[in-house]
């Protein structure tokens, strides 16, 4: 790798050191605590801040699969599986941190409300997604199907958004309530939750573009190895 | 008791995070063996070119 590429990753490795550091500080410290839900409202700055990540890697799988149908060129079949792996890692992390919320303050880890349930959907979907990848006996009709699905994948993402807007569940809608306004009354919480959610970002572009690398390196290892076993 | 809940929604995160950090340096070490092997196997090939001729 060239020194200017180790300087980069160093840069971004700091950026996202500090960034999770200020966001812990405001998260457990500088934020008060909620009137009614007391300090488990805190669990929300996180759950929330994994579904930027979700959202923007899943759009990703679906934008660069459509890429890969059209065009073929496996770098964008990389960054699709790179991408898809992580917004699986954020979806579950979102699923798993909103149970802990869910049962002090619904008294259930889970409940069949539409959003969590087409969440899980996305998650299935996802995890399908990689399946197909690894079980796959030829890889390039695995790459081939997996971009099908990774394209299918987004009408859910879609609906994962709307879902609290179109049906009736116990979901809260935070960001933007149901009225329009903003679900955090405190200006504290609105900063908290936006540093949260950047320094998550910041995390998931970091663990993002180290993925892609990977990917790019497995490729070419696995086509130079066929290469000179097949020469040989 | 709901500080627990807290404590443990953090762990979940960081532990999620620490462990695809972990896996893909493992991934990372793999491949540099990989690596290597594919030098000897070229190294090999090249050292029966030079004996054939």
């Amino acid at each position: 790798m060239s020194r200017e590429g180790t300087q980069s990753d160093n840069i971004a490795a700091a950026a996202v050191a500090i960034s999770m550091l200020v966001a812990l500080y405001f998260v457990l410290i500088a934020v008060p605590n909620d009137a009614y839900q007391g300090p488990v409202q805190r669990i929300f700055y996180i759950h929330l801040s994994m579904w930027l990540p979700t959202f923007a890697a899943f759009g990703i799988v679906g934008v660069s699969s459509m890429l890969f149908l059209w065009r073929r060129d496996r770098r964008w079949d990389h960054l699709a599986t790179s991408s898809a792996e992580l917004g699986l890692l954020f979806c579950t992390l979102g699923l798993a941190t909103g149970c802990i919320w869910a049962k002090p303050i619904w008294g259930t880890w889970w409940t069949w409300d539409p959003r969590l349930t087409l969440t899980l959907v996305l998650w299935m979907i996802y995890a399908a997604y990689l399946l197909l990848r690894s079980l796959a006996t030829n890889p390039d009709q695995g790459a081939v199907l997996a971009a099908i699905l990774g394209v299918s994948g987004v009408v859910d993402l879609y609906l994962v958004n709307r879902a609290v807007y179109w049906w009736r569940g116990i979901h809260p809608a935070v960001v933007v309530n149901k009225g329009g306004g903003s679900g955090l009354q405190d200006p504290m919480m609105r900063i908290t939750l936006g540093l949260c959610m950047l320094a998550f970002f910041l995390l998931f572009s970091w663990l993002l573009r180290l993925r892609v690398r990977t990917a790019r390196i497995e490729d070419d290892i696995d086509r130079l190895r066929h290469e000179v076993l097949s020469a040989v | 008791m709901h500080l627990s809940f807290l404590f443990a929604a953090f762990t979940v995160v960081w532990g999620g995070v620490l462990a695809y950090v972990l896996s893909l340096a493992k991934r990372n070490r793999e491949l540099e063996a990989d690596l290597i092997d594919l030098r000897a196997m070229v190294e090999d090939r090249d050292k029966r070119h030079r004996d054939s001729a």
